[in-house]
């Protein structure tokens, strides 16, 4: 498995004065928005990346190769969800420290603490962009997959929309409900998001490997 | 070592149905033409895709349940793939190390600069037959008991077809109890290097034959049709019509040269024999 990561490493080299160039424009557009962007911008950057090593593996017919070395499916679909994740959370915390820094040079009017409070929710969004992201690649290809996980974002935020307008139409007060929150802590909440996340993204994984396994190649 | 019991796999509109043994200390050879089945073999025998029937093993192990170091003994060339085209000889030597607990990187990169393969360039940017040098000698890298090559001589010249084929026979010499199955479609190259052959036709094996008997005792017989119709038929294994009479495929030379003084019996080469048993009219 460690040859697998270490693959994706070597593969990710070839992106260096990409990623330097991302984390440039990250600065610079840091000091003209809010305190969420850094870290938003780059896992959004870091999780195309993590598709981008999954091209390059079907590139020619690569997951072949792949498989007649000593490594089994379930290996390469963990050392994939290991890599991306490691990948996602290494630019959440490189946002968080462009956040800090440009807070401590420029500070703006949000305080710190609440800066990086409101950064840390985008932990279980990475668990989740993961959960979703991975099985679609491997299903249906990085070339369709992307092309599927938008219309699952669209889907996702039509429903949300219609969910919405469907209390609103029976009369079932959600914003009650979201104020009703506000009586637990900011940890309580961050914590049930982060689990409630991880056991989606614990779920997704055999589903992953479902999917590599059916596959031919 | 490899076995291929009752192997059956299914396509809609081709169908592989084979058996197929390699043993230790010898070199298998599978050739047929293009389209014959050849790499679904191969990937059959590495558990790249799923059979509709029988079950292949090595070392005595169904190839579906081997374990990470069952893999290592096992150094493959696949056709149509490979490392990414993004990754670069050095980095190959590095995903190695780590996949092998007996890759030899000084000696890996040693045998690469040998081959004179760059190792800062991209793969991508290398031509065919740089390509075919670096698959083999990925599979060459590492302690194998088996090696398993599907065209590993594809866009080589002679000289580096030579040579590769060289260091397959150095391979075998190192230890006995190793095996290599390959396929090729030059057939000179798999005439001078292995110890059987199959050969496949449309998802069937037509033929499996110790290759000296294939050279010492297969001939092509060609006949006028007076000469056809007293010829013995009963070692005749095919037959195919021809301007002058019929040319045969025989495993029995020595019998015809011997009783039908004046009659043509050709050394039947092995891509004559191919020509045969795939063109040729069974009796």
């Amino acid at each position: 498995m460690r040859g697998l990561m270490v693959k994706d490493i070597c593969l990710m080299k070839g992106q260096a004065k990409f990623m330097l160039l991302v984390l440039a424009i990250t600065v610079f557009l840091s000091y003209n928005t809010d305190g969420t962007f850094a870290a938003s911008y780059l896992v959004m950057i870091a999780s195309f990346l993590g598709i981008s090593t999954i091209s390059y593996d079907e590139s020619d017919n690569g997951y072949g190769f792949l498989f007649c070395l000593p490594v089994s499916r379930s290996q390469y679909v963990a050392a994939k969800y290991l890599f991306n994740l490691l990948l996602s959370v290494a630019a959440w915390i490189a946002g968080i420290g462009v956040t800090v820094i440009i807070w401590l040079v420029h500070p703006g009017e949000s305080g710190l603490t609440e800066l990086l409070i409101t950064n840390l929710f985008f932990l279980p969004v990475i668990f989740l962009i993961q959960s979703l992201m991975q099985p679609t690649m491997f299903q249906y290809g990085s070339e369709r997959g992307r092309i599927v996980l938008f219309v699952m974002i669209g889907v996702i935020v039509a429903v949300c929309y219609l969910v919405g307008k469907l209390c609103e139409l029976t009369g079932i007060d959600l914003s009650s409900w979201m104020e009703s929150l506000s009586q637990y802590s900011v940890g309580v909440i961050l914590l049930v998001f982060i689990l409630l996340s991880a056991v989606i993204l614990l779920i997704s994984v055999p589903i992953s490997v479902k999917i590599i396994r059916k596959k031919e190649f | 070592m490899l076995k291929m019991n009752q192997l059956r796999k299914n396509y809609p509109d081709f169908s592989l149905e084979c058996n197929m043994e390699v043993h230790p200390g010898c070199i298998t050879g599978l050739i047929g033409k293009n389209g014959a089945g050849k790499t679904t073999t191969f990937k059959a025998a590495l558990d790249l895709i799923h059979l509709d029937g029988g079950s292949v093993e090595f070392d005595g192990k169904n190839v579906k349940h081997l374990t990470g170091k069952d893999k290592e003994k096992i150094g493959v060339v696949l056709s149509d793939s490979g490392f990414s085209g993004y990754l670069t000889v050095k980095d190959i030597a590095v995903i190695l190390k780590r996949m092998y607990s007996d890759f030899d990187k000084e000696k890996f990169m040693a045998r690469c600069n040998r081959q004179q393969l760059p190792s800062d360039k991209k793969i991508k940017e290398f031509s065919t037959g740089m390509k075919a040098k670096l698959k083999i000698l990925i599979a060459l890298s590492h302690d194998t008991r088996l090696l398993i090559l599907d065209e590993p001589t594809a866009g080589l010249d002679v000289m580096a077809r030579e040579e590769i084929l060289g260091v397959l026979r150095e391979y075998m010499e190192e230890k006995e109890d190793r095996a290599i199955l390959i396929s090729s479609h030059i057939a000179t190259d798999l005439e001078n290097l292995c110890d059987d052959l199959y050969m496949i036709d449309n998802g069937r094996i037509v033929l499996h034959e110790e290759t000296n008997v294939l050279l010492d005792e297969y001939g092509v017989i060609k006949a006028d049709d007076t000469q056809y119709e007293k010829l013995d038929k009963k070692y005749l294994l095919r037959r195919k019509r021809e301007e002058f009479g019929w040319r045969c495929l025989t495993d029995h030379k020595c019998f015809y040269q011997e009783n039908y003084p004046g009659l043509i019996v050709e050394k039947g080469s092995i891509d004559e024999v191919i020509m045969m048993m795939i063109g040729g009219e069974r009796l």
